[in-house]
């Protein structure tokens, strides 16, 4: 699992350079959604992906991102909730 | 030889452009969770009322106000350059200009919509602005711009960028802003976070959640949220830049436009530069308008188009994809890197439209265009900025095999003074473009037989 670990990318994320651990576990320990495209070139990512995640994990990792507006309202509301429960 | 053309201040656009009012097919509205369109209101805790009807706004043009007018002379107009260096190095009868973004305090295009949003927001009577941030490059320009409104600006900075990337936030509080690391204790989304994983790096996601938490749970009313790419206001905003340079191009003496590039990931500086040409384009020009990203997992740029995700603006609720699991990577994969998830709606409608074509250039092409354009026009640009350049290159070179004096103009969206690593990474030859094999290829087409094709 951690064997490119110190492989160094730069991010489109972010914007600046980081190693594989950061995009192998991204999301929530899951890998971000664009290590395919991000590492092609470098790494044998398929094979690492069909090797340490499972279906299920693969569809959550790569599930596309919802659009920027709905996903804002999503956080709002959380926010909501969350700012809520602070006062509670 | 003239090699660059700079407007004076009463020379500046008055009004931005927006592309949403000339579509040939109509942006729809977001859909919410529930399905309905996103109303004003569900997006008012965290954006002023102003902001959300530019963001709705069908209006074709829209007035600067005098007072952003007015910030933006601190470095607007920008200078477009013609690269006559590059041109000869190439030996291309091509003429190439570029507009040159980096001369921004900040050092990129984001302090024209930051500006612009921090103007807005003060009008709407807020007081302080939070917003998140990767290394650092909207962050800083939104710092910068809530100092020149007298406004609180407080920046949630993924982790592991605050820990990388020191000089940004030293940026970020010599202009005023407060830059915390996120996940914070100051949030529930950051205490959540910190108390399962006490020493993650964090996320964007993470970040945004707690800037949008930050202005939300703000009980003064005070506080609202700024976002530096993607949505509808800030491609406006960012118009002003193809504005000007139309204006320049014609002090110059350039009639005809052939090709127009920038480096598209959120869209935002694209956009800036395109929008302007997409509206010519739309009323007849022959232009060739040229978004670049970095190359794809060759299955999504070499494989057919072989699944519909859903509406053209992906504005239907996401459907779960078929093939999970089979024996290669996933669907969903293929389907997000052919409908540019994560660019602006905007940007990803025109390229439906047929009113783009989108280009993916590998990194090492990228930064071996970068070192020449530093070694003919100077200028050290951003790893973003790169794939312009190198796309540039193509299109000069192109333009040499054809024996055609074409007009090529890309937006320089940045400096890279701070982002030398991969500079010093590709001249240590570190970075090494590698190719699939075409057994892999064709395993990776296979997944898509029998798959639907996708409409627009």
């Amino acid at each position: 699992m951690d064997r490119f670990d110190s492989e160094r990318i730069y991010c489109r994320k972010l914007g600046h350079e980081l190693n594989f651990k950061y995009c192998r576990q991204e999301q929530d320990f899951l890998p971000c959604s664009k290590i395919l495209n991000c590492w092609f070139e470098r790494l044998a990512i398929k094979e690492y992906i069909l090797q340490h995640f499972n279906e299920a994990e693969r569809e959550k990792m790569l599930i596309p991102p919802q659009d920027k507006i709905v996903s804002l309202i999503d956080i709002i509301e959380r926010a909501k909730l969350n700012s809520k429960n602070k006062n509670e | 030889m003239q090699t660059k053309v700079f407007l004076q201040e009463d020379e500046i656009p008055r009004q931005w452009y927006n592309l949403a009012a000339d579509l040939p097919h109509p942006l729809n509205p977001p859909l919410g969770p529930d399905g309905n369109p996103v109303s004003p209101d569900q997006l008012a805790p965290v954006f002023p009322m102003n902001l959300i009807e530019q963001e709705v706004s069908q209006e074709r043009w829209i007035d600067i106000p005098e007072g952003i007018l007015e910030l933006l002379y601190r470095w607007r107009p920008s200078p477009l350059h013609r690269a006559v260096h590059l041109e000869k190095a190439l030996g291309t009868p091509a003429k190439i200009f570029y507009k040159n973004e980096s001369v921004s305090p900040a050092g990129s295009h984001k302090p024209n919509t930051a500006v612009a949003q921090a103007w807005y927001n003060k009008e709407f009577g807020i007081k302080k602005l939070t917003t998140e941030t990767g290394a650092g490059q909207w962050g800083s320009a939104l710092s910068y711009a809530c100092a020149l409104l007298g406004l609180e600006c407080k920046v949630f900075m993924v982790r592991i960028s605050f820990d990388q990337k020191p000089f940004r936030k030293t940026m970020m509080e010599t202009w005023g802003g407060q830059c915390i690391a996120s996940p914070s204790s100051e949030t529930n989304a950051g205490r959540q976070i910190l108390e399962k994983m006490p020493d993650t790096p964090g996320s964007l996601g993470i970040a945004i959640s707690e800037a949008v938490e930050a202005a939300v749970s703000d009980e003064s009313g005070e506080t609202r949220y700024s976002l530096g790419s993607v949505l509808n206001h800030v491609m406006l905003h960012q118009t002003i830049i193809g504005l000007e340079a139309k204006k320049q191009l014609e002090k110059m003496g350039i009639k005809k436009v052939d090709t127009v590039i920038g480096c598209a990931g959120g869209g935002s500086n694209f956009a800036g530069l395109a929008f302007p040409f997409a509206n010519d384009k739309i009323h007849g020009a022959d232009i060739d308008i040229i978004p670049v990203e970095p190359a794809c997992c060759p299955t999504l740029t070499k494989a057919p188009f072989a699944y519909d995700h859903g509406d053209v603006a992906k504005m239907t609720p996401l459907l779960p994809m078929h093939s999970l699991g089979h024996n290669f990577i996933p669907a969903p994969i293929h389907a997000g890197g052919l409908r540019y998830h994560g660019m602006a709606p905007l940007v990803s409608h025109a390229i439906m439209e047929g009113l783009m074509n989108p280009m993916s250039i590998k990194q090492v092409e990228c930064y071996e265009a970068a070192m020449l354009f530093a070694k003919t026009e100077g200028l050290i640009v951003a790893p973003e900025t790169s794939h312009a350049i190198a796309a540039t290159v193509r299109k000069a070179k192109e333009a040499k095999e054809e024996g055609k004096e074409k007009v090529i103009i890309f937006n320089l969206s940045g400096h890279g003074l701070m982002d030398l690593v991969g500079y010093q990474k590709f001249m240590a030859g570190e970075l090494k473009n590698t190719e699939m094999s075409q057994e892999e290829l064709e395993q990776s087409m296979k997944s898509f037989e029998g798959h639907p094709v996708p409409k627009f």
